[in-house]
């Protein structure tokens, strides 16, 4: 009996899988990108850059990824309706991609400028005397070995992004999390159903650390 | 023909280069000997502007190397590094074909082609898809040799070519640079390699404590120094 439900719990938290793995992946590309930008404008020699670079890091950083998903998804609509304008999101998961997106950008901006500092100086200096521009030597030089560098902790902050879209869950995105709510709510059996969300995270969590383990040691080896 | 007037290089209180007059003609040969420390690598690479002169001149063929001409110079000036610096996540092939596609809008196969006969003149026809990792020091600087030679620059300068390298392939990137000086390259090399200096170099410059100490030809240095700093450097080899 115990079993059964605890496997009923399992199963219907793996109905999430799909929208948490969707979501998690899209924020961490969205948050690739971004984080490129923010750790150039880093480390650019333009004050204002580096200056609002660091003020984005810094708000993203410094408030719960909860309190910006309620922002996002519930917070906009009211503002953009109480200018007269008819309008709600067509589904509560763009927010929440645009959300985890913009907050995993703040996260990974370090770790890029990480792997592009990590970068030997000779190999700018190198580009440089073949006559590239700055904007040259960053593409086609530097970026792509500090790609390789960080392409571990580039992984671990999937797993995190993959944990994170938890608090999705009470932002309108029925993701794992979601589900296990859903399902405890018919039965009243919060104890399985929660545990069994917990184990499909445990099982995408581990399974995925261990790939990247395996790429990290296979890089180093390359 | 390069032309360095007055240039003096310092960092925060410590001047490291003191005032250099120097120049250096077409198809010469010009070897910086001197103690570490001295300044003759940031001489070298004062020439490029990798580090900024505190003060003086560089002209190349009489035009003024300043910020706004700085990367269409550097296509005229091949570097080589003590510590080669070939990108590690490109192929020999590559390594050597990144400058001119991408800096002189040449086609990717003409840039092959020219790569190919740049690799075969530095003995290294068969290593073009390796990584530079896979390669021995010796190669690596001949692979570095090749991609500053394949953007057909005026001058070459060579920052201790040979300092990283194992004893026993020392000589293979010293036969390649003759091989360079006799086809009348243009070259500055800063170096340890008296040897070298005394076969290759139409003039030696001694630099000591940020100032040419003595200069004249291989002879005149090596063999019959005036300076005494120069006698107890040369004597001391």
């Amino acid at each position: 009996m115990f079993f059964s439900k605890l496997w009923e719990g399992f199963a219907t938290a793996f109905r999430g899988v799909p929208t948490t793995m969707g979501v998690s992946a899209v924020a961490v590309l969205i948050g690739l990108v971004l984080g490129l930008i923010l750790a150039l404008m880093r480390l650019s020699k333009l004050k204002v850059l580096r200056g609002l670079a660091t003020l984005y890091i810094d708000i993203v950083r410094g408030t719960p990824l909860l309190v910006q998903a309620l922002i996002a998804a519930y917070g906009i609509p009211v503002l953009i309706q109480s200018m007269g304008i008819d309008w709600r999101w067509p589904h509560l998961v763009i927010p929440a991609l645009m959300c985890c997106g913009l907050n995993s950008a703040a996260y990974m901006a370090e770790i890029v400028r990480g792997g592009l500092t990590a970068v030997d100086k000779g190999q700018m200096e190198a580009a440089q005397c073949l006559g590239m521009t700055h904007r040259q030597a960053m593409r086609l030089i530097i970026i792509p070995q500090a790609m390789r560098l960080i392409l571990p902790p580039l992984g671990n902050e999937f797993v995190t992004m993959i944990k994170e879209t938890a608090v999705l869950s009470v932002a309108g995105v029925t993701e794992i999390t979601r589900e296990g709510t859903l399902l405890s709510a018919r039965t009243f059996d919060f104890f399985t159903a929660y545990v069994g969300v917990a184990l499909v995270y445990l099982l995408f969590t581990i399974s995925i650390s261990k790939l990247i383990l395996y790429m990290e040691r296979r890089l180093k080896t390359d | 023909m390069l032309e360095i007037k007055n240039l003096k290089k310092s960092y925060g209180d410590l001047e490291v280069l003191k005032g250099i007059d120097q120049v250096i003609d077409d198809k010469e040969v010009l070897c910086i000997i001197g103690p570490s420390g001295g300044g003759k690598s940031t001489l070298l690479r004062c020439l490029n502007h990798l580090e900024e002169p505190t003060e003086g001149e560089i002209y190349i063929d009489g035009e003024l190397i300043c910020e706004s001409n700085l990367i269409k110079v550097r296509e005229r000036m091949g570097m080589v590094f003590q510590s080669f610096n070939l990108f590690p996540h490109m192929s020999v092939l590559e390594n050597v074909t990144v400058g001119p596609i991408h800096v002189k809008g040449k086609s990717k196969e003409a840039a092959e082609a020219h790569a190919k006969e740049i690799l075969g003149l530095v003995g290294l026809s068969d290593k073009i898809d390796a990584k530079p990792r896979s390669l021995s020091g010796g190669q690596q600087q001949r692979v570095a040799i090749a991609r500053a030679l394949a953007m057909d620059p005026e001058v070459m300068l060579f920052d201790e070519p040979t300092s990283a390298l194992d004893p026993e392939m020392v000589g293979e990137v010293l036969d390649v640079m003759k091989k360079l000086a006799s086809e009348g390259m243009t070259m500055v090399v800063v170096t340890h390699e008296m040897g070298f200096a005394k076969e290759v170099a139409d003039k030696v410059i001694f630099i000591d404590q940020g100032v040419i100490a003595e200069e004249g030809t291989p002879e005149q240095i090596f063999d019959h120094p005036q300076n005494e700093r120069t006698r107890n450097f040369v004597s001391a080899i």
